[in-house]
């Protein structure tokens, strides 16, 4: 292949490549958080009263997830962190949990609050 | 920028040289005079202060030069202005709707767009180019009845096939019969980003230095490209095809070539219009890209075959400054907004309909004094010298 067909068939690939990957900087996600009963191989795991999900915008207030229910976040880009704590209740203290969570080209990704509070824990044991 | 023709210029060292040169100014520059007249009437009439009046101008400047400074190069390869400029603005349209429907968001989602309408605006820019090829001389009609036949197949794409042979998944932007795109598509998710990229704020007054950087950045890749080989073949085939054509330029492909560039730039000039005005109406907002871009141009004082960089900002200045002062001053000489608007139209394209025709009366003046120099040198030289 002459030389100058190859140099146009590399800045091709890099062109598709960077746009690839700005596509996935760019990509905007719907992360849904819900506060449901988790249950998987045997193990039911309760929701909370009450879960407090961290606002990435500094602008709004944060999530507060009752029991039961879910509520949603606008992200952007490939990796989030969810920070998530469970205010302290009767026979409970109070909990929190982050989660790194590698987002893709996904459109919603959903996070259930009592399955990543008990993984956080037993990662912790 | 120099410029390409150079007509008729008044010879220094004489008594009533500055007669002729004010002479001389005023006639190659009346379009943009007359303007800047109107305009001094009309700004304190429509009542607006000094600050609101900046403001507006910055940010039109920002949202449209980049759409006018596309169509040099094609005045630069002598095939006029570009109509078909429209065509990179559906380009740039699709690009648009697939990072809302795919949720690419922010100075990403619009370098995505314009990636995705660069293949689009190439091939439409050949098509065109390779129309007007068959159509030498009357290159500006026939780019603007092909924008007229593209429209037809964008609409065509966007209103039937998109959604149904082209997936589209986001059912914000899909027609509630399962396909076709929305009239009005939301582009929030890029609303302002390169605007807001690098907002510097001086006494109130927001200044998108972003924008402008791209934009400056731009100039100077066109007078770099003007010294360039193919930027000198584009010049070669706008002074004379025949001569270049002689000279070894491949002049048909430099004019498709310039066509090209021209439709590209426009993809990219429309996603940055759209950006700023943040809403995109997918079937309508092309259609006066190519017209509004062309009347600025030729309100900048430049003609179907010389354009410069200064005709650009001049251009869009005064143009935008009538779009904006216009209804406010008409309400008040005449008690209705409405009649502004339709003086402003009236008075914006009936000075480029004189600009039109004063270029076509000079191109065949030339062309008179070019057939009377050669019969006179033919009669000089007797019957002998053939």
């Amino acid at each position: 292949m002459p030389l100058m067909n190859r140099y146009r068939v590399a800045a091709l690939i890099l062109v598709l490549g960077g746009t690839l990957l700005l596509a996935l900087i760019g990509k905007q996600h719907t992360l849904i958080l819900a506060n449901e009963a988790y249950e998987a191989a045997g193990t039911r795991l309760d929701a909370y009263e009450t879960a407090v999900v961290k606002n990435p915008n500094p602008d709004e207030d944060d999530l507060e997830i009752y029991e039961g229910e879910s509520d949603s976040l606008q992200v952007v880009g490939p990796f989030f962190t969810v920070h998530v704590e469970i205010p302290a209740a009767e026979g409970q203290g109070a909990l929190s949990a982050a989660k790194k969570l590698y987002l893709g080209y996904a459109d919603t990704i959903t996070v259930n609050i009592p399955q990543m509070m008990h993984e956080n824990n037993t990662r912790g044991e | 920028m120099s410029e390409i023709n150079s007509t008729n210029a008044p010879v220094a060292g004489n008594s009533s040289e500055f007669s002729e040169r004010l002479r001389f100014f005023c006639v190659r520059n009346a379009v943009p005079i007359i303007f800047l007249v109107f305009s001094a009437i009309a700004i304190p009439l429509s009542g607006f202060s000094a600050h609101h009046l900046i403001q507006e101008m910055l940010i039109r400047v920002a949202r449209n030069s980049f759409l006018v400074l596309s169509l040099l190069v094609p005045i630069m390869a002598g095939m006029g202005l570009n109509f078909g400029m429209v065509l990179g603005a559906m380009a740039g349209q699709i690009g648009l709707i697939f990072i809302t429907d795919w949720a690419i968001v922010g100075i990403p989602g619009m370098i995505v767009a314009a990636v995705l309408g660069t293949p689009i605006a190439v091939f439409l820019g050949y098509i065109c180019g390779t129309v007007l090829n068959k159509a030498k001389g009357r290159e500006m009609v026939t780019s603007y009845i092909l924008g007229f036949f593209i429209n037809g197949l964008y609409q065509l794409v966007v209103l039937y096939t998109m959604g149904n042979v082209i997936p589209i998944g986001n059912p914000l932007i899909k027609l509630s019969r399962g396909y076709g795109v929305r009239s009005a598509v939301d582009l929030i998710g890029i609303r302002g980003a390169l605007d807001r990229l690098l907002d510097v704020q001086i006494s109130g007054i927001h200044i998108p230095v972003a924008t402008y950087i791209v934009i400056a950045v731009f100039c100077f890749i066109v007078v770099w490209f003007r010294k360039t080989k193919l930027g000198q073949d584009m010049r070669a085939t706008g002074q004379d095809m025949a001569v270049a054509s002689s000279a070894g330029v491949p002049v048909e492909r430099t004019r498709v070539v310039a066509i090209i560039i021209s439709t590209l730039l426009a993809c990219y000039g429309q996603i940055i219009f759209l950006q700023n005005i943040g809403i995109m109406n997918t079937y309508n907002a092309h259609e006066q890209a190519g017209m509004f871009a062309i009347a600025s141009l030729l309100v900048g004082g430049a003609t179907v075959a010389r354009a410069k960089i200064t005709n650009v900002f001049l251009g869009v200045l005064l143009f935008h400054l009538m779009f904006v002062v216009s209804p406010n001053a008409g309400k008040t000489l005449m008690g209705q907004a409405q009649l502004g608007e339709y003086f402003r139209v009236c008075v914006s394209y009936g000075i480029i309909a004189v600009a039109l025709v004063l270029h076509a009366r000079r191109r065949n003046k030339e062309r008179e004094r070019a057939r009377r120099d050669f019969r006179l040198e033919r009669m000089r030289r007797g019957p002998k010298c053939r």
